[in-house]
């Protein structure tokens, strides 16, 4: 009954993608080579050649971002680098004033930490999104104070995929003299993103869902007046004393690489996922009542979410398997809480903890596409028809 | 994160035979429902009686692959048996069976409350 791993079909690209080949080769070369076992602090001639791994990554990422190498921090993950961002900045400024600015649709490591800084007396608004996912400018406008010090909107929704329009929050942002934050962990790689012409602030990065290792990720701090963090950690003074700790130079050079592959297959990837996208929902959105989450127009294409609303959210996900897909229940918690972001979006409960989010990565062959929608409409007309005399109240 | 399900709760999903319309005909039917989908899980119960016995016990449901399990696992333990002796089984059988985490069991009392709706339906004259 159990599935084995070769069998699973994998659609959960927005979780965590596989590590491209090339970046193992990569990560392997700097286990096997000089820089193995050395610390990139270190002054002898293995330390230094660590160091050197460690900034060619740098300059890797830089390249993809269209950032300086010197505006990058390396950080353990995006978590890592929103918790930084926010407090960081959050606390750098509080002299200014303690008014922040984010949306209830943003990713937990941006929630969580801003709900953290309102228990240390920080005043944080959350602006409600449009029913397509988008922010309102106008909203946002209204909503900047003189005491505000940092926006936080990410770039591309990690549930739902739908994208914010970045470079107009950041210029109403840098109009208002307010930092701009924006956790682009799904956008890294996939969509083109320019720091040399983007008014943002921050950046947070994520390693592993851009086919690079899981554990390390990046920050991105923009080089202008008011623009820093206070670190949350203390301790050796790497990187720029703002993240201390021994770097993690194998992952990092995987991050680099990773980097340097999605930059040359960017927009061959994003038409395969595009395909997919389209191929999947073509072959199942005649099943009835079946709603898609996010906006249709504003949306990154390697990720569809759809409710069907009268199935319940965790039998279909083991209905699902082999599908390897996220849910929009919590499935198996304590609480059964139905997904925050699309209940956000003025989705129903019901709506919420039946919705699944496909997404699609650069190698995801047709095949498992075909296999997803086949098995998706199995799974979802089953389960209605258990539940038939039920169904007219979960609509 | 370990698997949430045991294989019984596997096998049962898998083949819910008993989630279906009553079978045959004659007899006494009778059907109860309880929950609401709304609050997250809900059981219809339907059972045909003849000469003192169920006959066909099947059930209707929406909710978790637990409950789903459950459900199915009820109906084929008490098909055949006295329809004047419905009970409800015994609550550890099922959470033994089914290695029910404890923020399951309400759908236990859930299954529970429609067994014994269906007897006092039984029991109408």
């Amino acid at each position: 009954m159990r599935q084995h791993a070769q069998d699973l079909v994998y659609l959960d690209y927005a979780a965590s993608t596989p590590v491209d080949a090339r970046v193992l080769d990569c990560m392997n070369d700097v286990h096997c080579g000089p820089a193995g076992a050395a610390n990139a602090s270190s002054t002898h001639a293995a330390g230094r050649y660590a160091g050197r791994i460690a900034e060619t990554a740098r300059e890797q990422l830089a390249a993809l971002l269209g950032a300086k190498p010197s505006n990058l921090i390396w950080t353990s993950g995006a978590t890592e680098s929103d918790n930084l961002a926010i407090a960081g900045a959050a606390r750098f400024r509080s002299h200014r004033g303690r008014h922040l600015i984010s949306m209830p649709t943003e990713h937990k490591a941006v929630c969580d930490v801003m709900e953290a800084l309102q228990r240390e007396g920080f005043d944080v608004t959350w602006l409600t999104p449009e029913p397509d996912g988008r922010l309102d400018l106008d909203q946002l406008a209204a909503a900047i104070r003189p005491d505000t010090q940092l926006v936080s909107v990410m770039h591309v929704n990690n549930e739902t995929g739908v994208v914010q329009d970045i470079e107009a929050i950041g210029s109403l942002c840098r109009e208002r003299d307010v930092l701009y934050h924006c956790d682009a962990a799904q956008s890294l790689g996939k969509l083109p993103i320019d720091l040399a012409h983007l008014p943002v602030d921050l950046m947070s990065i994520t390693g592993h869902k851009v086919y690079g290792p899981q554990g390390i990720g990046a920050l991105y701090i923009a080089e202008r007046d008011g623009c820093d963090v206070y670190p949350l950690l203390h301790g050796g003074g790497q990187e720029r004393k703002i993240r201390p700790g021994t770097l993690a130079v194998h992952l990092i050079a995987g991050l680099g690489k990773a980097a340097e592959v999605a930059t040359g297959c960017m927009r061959e990837s994003l038409a395969h996922v595009t395909a997919l996208r389209d191929l999947l929902w073509q072959r199942i959105c005649a099943l009835p009542g079946l709603v898609r989450n996010g906006s249709d127009r504003f949306v990154y294409p390697g990720i569809l979410n759809v409710s069907a609303g009268d199935v319940d959210g965790e039998s279909l996900m083991l209905e699902l398997e082999p599908l390897c897909v996220a849910s929009g229940s919590a499935c198996n918690s304590k609480s059964r809480e139905a997904s925050y972001v699309l209940r956000a979006l003025g989705r129903s409960d019901l709506q919420a903890q039946s919705a699944v989010r496909f997404s699609f990565g650069r190698d995801t062959p047709v095949a498992d596409v075909e296999f997803a929608a086949k098995r998706y409409i199995s799974a979802v007309e089953r389960l209605r028809s258990i539940a038939s005399p039920m169904r007219s109240s979960a609509r | 994160m370990s698997d949430p399900y045991n294989d019984a709760v596997r096998e049962l999903f898998a083949d819910l035979r008993h989630a279906r319309e009553l079978a045959g005909t004659g007899g006494q039917a009778v059907a109860a429902r309880v929950g609401e989908v709304a609050r997250g899980a809900s059981v219809e119960l339907a059972a045909r009686a003849s000469d003192g016995r169920l006959s066909d016990l099947v059930f209707r449901a929406w909710g978790c692959p637990h409950l789903l399990a459950a459900c199915e696992y009820c109906c084929r333990k008490l098909c055949g048996s006295s329809a004047t002796a419905l009970a409800p089984l015994a609550q550890d059988e099922l959470i033994q069976a089914l290695a029910l985490p404890v923020e399951k069991t309400g759908t236990l009392l859930l299954i529970e409350d429609a067994i014994i709706a269906l007897r006092k339906k039984l029991d109408e004259p």
